[in-house]
């Protein structure tokens, strides 16, 4: 199941869902001819707004619905088709998740799922429980989770096979700002490591931050597509960043830039620390002086088996383990 | 394949037991299977024929009261809290899902009728108890007794000290405890001398190899009315699912008055005599009356009949599945 170079990773064409009712009569169009391309080592960002199609179109990929009309291939086959799974990774929009179950027999349940063997499932849970910051919580049932923690065992099932394709629906919904940052670092992370993900969400900043290139959909249609400096640069104005100026420097760089060509200085501020960076700083302080809590911690980083390098985007996943053949070779170098 | 429909019938055999309907259902059927020989004295010099029918009965309608519970939640559970939309984006094909659902509820039926069949066996060995004056079976009340008291103790404490799934230790040893009380009251008389393993067997009064058949046969006939809840529950919510499972039960303890003998000549009953499943052949009750004897082949042949008729089921579950949407 080679993915040929420069081949997409998922690629649709004129992908069309319409929800019907009972009487078969068209109730609601959901997507209408979505062409799509996500490329390997991409992070592709999917914006709109509730209703705008987003969630319909992952589940069109991952073969959970099925297209009215039009195209969709994962890798190069049908999005049904059960060894395409082996490479794909998949976060809902919400953590459904066995409640009866703890944290460690639910991913050794997905890991099952991907026949992984014993040992590499051991020691993937492990790695993976450290990542999302839940060892301590390792054996109590989901149902008592918060839905901070439920979250962050859904992005754990995600990563369980080592994906090449990560397929994340809103994955820092219910994160408190330290599991954001995480998973964007996790994102980015993987991106390096060669594999694609697939980002949908509504916060618009967690896009930013991560994607190369993002879609945006409104109505079920297509209204923007390309690179994040295609669709955001502002050609017009440049901004350059400096230790802080006084007066007369600021008075001295506007009248040059006078001279140069009748231009002018339009804002000068001081730039402040974002809430965000603000916030982890206070909870790295309160780690570093051993305040205890009972619910998740600091993430202990991106987990050992996912940061392995990946030969070439396009592997070729191991029918009997379920392991693709660039991890598997990436653990016999070690 | 095999690995992971095995990891599916695990699941489920595991969410089976720690939902609160298990052990409700299995404590409601032990308690009544244990009043038994006192109820059974309610005719005539019958006693012991009606504490072997009021046992199979029990055992029967628990086990489609359970059936009808787990196998319904098994799927339509999973497709309303979307736990199934994890499980079809790993490599899991449909097949596989509905046969891995199939076999970890047999799993946990097939442990609640041990449990039961064990209690019903000890309640046939105290035998009925006609009047007060009446000796009890001392061996029966200490050994069985005893093993669940120590079952219950342990589970108790594993819940409060280590926090151990209750329902599933107190399911466990008790099917591991009151097996050992049977073995250990058929090893001894009512009035404590030692006797052999088989010499309940050859008191022919009890007929015990033939009870041991139609707990079996009993059994099988869960086994399809869980295929049938489980084929529904593709396609049908909990509710429905439950009243069709019931509707079947009806049909197939009645498809040979309604549809079989000289109707069978009307298209419209032959068809429906063969898509019914015939449960009377799994009900032993009546032969055990009446003192005929069931054959080894004929236990040969109702399993294969349980074999194919759940499997068609089975077949067609997933054809209704496959066309589902999980989103």
């Amino acid at each position: 199941m080679k993915t040929p170079p420069d081949t997409a990773f998922v690629k649709t064409h004129g992908l069309t869902k319409v929800f019907k009712d009972f009487w078969l009569r068209p109730r609601v169009v959901a997507l209408e001819g979505l062409d799509l391309e996500i490329r390997p080592a991409e992070v592709h960002g999917l914006l709109g707004s509730n209703g705008a199609g987003k969630s319909t179109t992952i589940k069109l990929i991952l073969g959970l619905l099925f297209p009215t009309s039009g195209e969709v291939t994962v890798f190069g086959k049908a999005p049904g088709d059960v060894e395409t799974k082996n490479r794909i990774g998949y976060l809902p929009e919400e953590s459904y998740l066995y409640g009866f179950l703890d944290a460690e027999e639910i991913l050794d349940y997905y890991g099952r799922l991907f026949n992984l063997p014993a040992p590499t499932r051991k020691q993937r849970i492990a790695e993976l429980l450290d990542m999302v910051g839940l060892q301590g919580m390792r054996r109590r049932p989901l149902a008592e989770y918060s839905k901070g923690m439920q979250r962050r065992i859904g992005i754990a099932q995600a990563l369980i096979n080592n994906p090449d394709l990560l397929i994340l629906d809103e994955p820092t919904t219910g994160l408190d700002p330290i599991g954001a940052r995480e998973v964007k670092d996790l994102i980015l992370k993987l991106r390096k490591e060669g594999k694609s993900v697939l980002l949908s969400s509504h916060r618009l900043a967690d896009v930013e931050d991560v994607c190369d290139r993002i879609t945006v959909l409104y109505g079920g249609r297509k209204q923007a597509e390309g690179s994040m400096d295609e669709l955001l640069s502002s050609p017009s104005s440049t901004i350059i960043e400096t230790d802080r100026l006084d007066a007369a420097t600021i008075d001295s760089i506007s009248k040059l830039l006078e001279k140069a060509g009748g231009l002018s200085i339009r804002k000068t501020e001081s730039p402040r620390q974002s809430l965000e960076d603000f916030f982890l700083g206070l909870v790295e302080k309160a780690d570093r002086e051993g305040a205890e809590t009972s619910g998740a911690t600091g993430g202990a980083g991106v987990a050992e088996f996912l940061a392995k390098k990946n030969p070439t985007p396009d592997t070729e996943p191991n029918s009997e383990t379920g392991e693709d053949k660039a991890s598997t070779a990436g653990e016999d170098a070690d | 394949m095999i690995s992971r429909l095995l990891s599916i019938a695990g699941n489920t055999f595991i969410e089976s037991l720690r939902r609160p309907v298990f052990l409700s259902v299995l404590g409601t059927v032990c308690v009544l299977l244990s009043l038994n020989p006192a109820i059974s004295t309610l005719t005539l010099g019958e006693d012991d024929k009606l504490l072997v029918d009021l046992g199979l009965s029990t055992i029967l309608l628990g086990g489609l009261f359970l059936s009808a519970f787990i196998a319904t939640g098994s799927i339509s559970q999973e497709i309303d809290s979307k736990t199934i939309l994890t499980i079809l984006s790993k490599p899991v094909g449909k097949f596989c899902f509905i046969a891995g659902k199939y076999m970890g509820t047999c799993a946990a039926i097939s442990l609640a009728v041990w449990i039961w069949s064990l209690v019903f066996l000890l309640g046939i060995r105290h035998g009925a108890i006609s009047t007060a004056w009446d000796n009890t079976d001392g061996p029966v009340l200490l050994f069985g007794l005893g093993g669940t008291a120590l079952a219950v103790a342990i589970a108790s404490w594993g819940n409060y000290s280590r926090r151990w799934n209750f329902p599933t230790t107190v399911s466990s040893l008790l099917a591991a405890f009151l097996a050992l009380a049977w073995i250990l009251v058929l090893l001894t008389g009512k009035d404590w001398s030692l006797q052999g393993l088989h010499t309940e067997f050859a008191t022919g009064e009890k007929q015990l190899g033939q009870v041991l058949l139609a707990l079996l046969l009993a059994l099988q006939a869960l086994w399809i009315l869980a295929a049938i809840s489980i084929a529904c529950s593709t396609r049908l919510g909990q509710l429905s699912t439950l009243l069709v499972t019931f509707g079947v039960f009806m049909l197939g303890l009645s498809s040979d008055a309604l549809f079989g003998g000289p109707g069978q000549e009307k298209p419209l009953a032959a068809l429906a005599y063969r898509l019914t499943p015939n449960l009377q052949f799994h009900w032993l009750a009546d032969a055990l009356s009446l003192g005929s004897p069931v054959s080894g082949s004929y236990l040969l042949l109702v399993s294969g009949y349980t074999i194919l008729f759940s499997g068609a089921i089975l077949c067609l579950a997933t054809a209704l599945f496959e066309g589902k949407e999980a989103g």
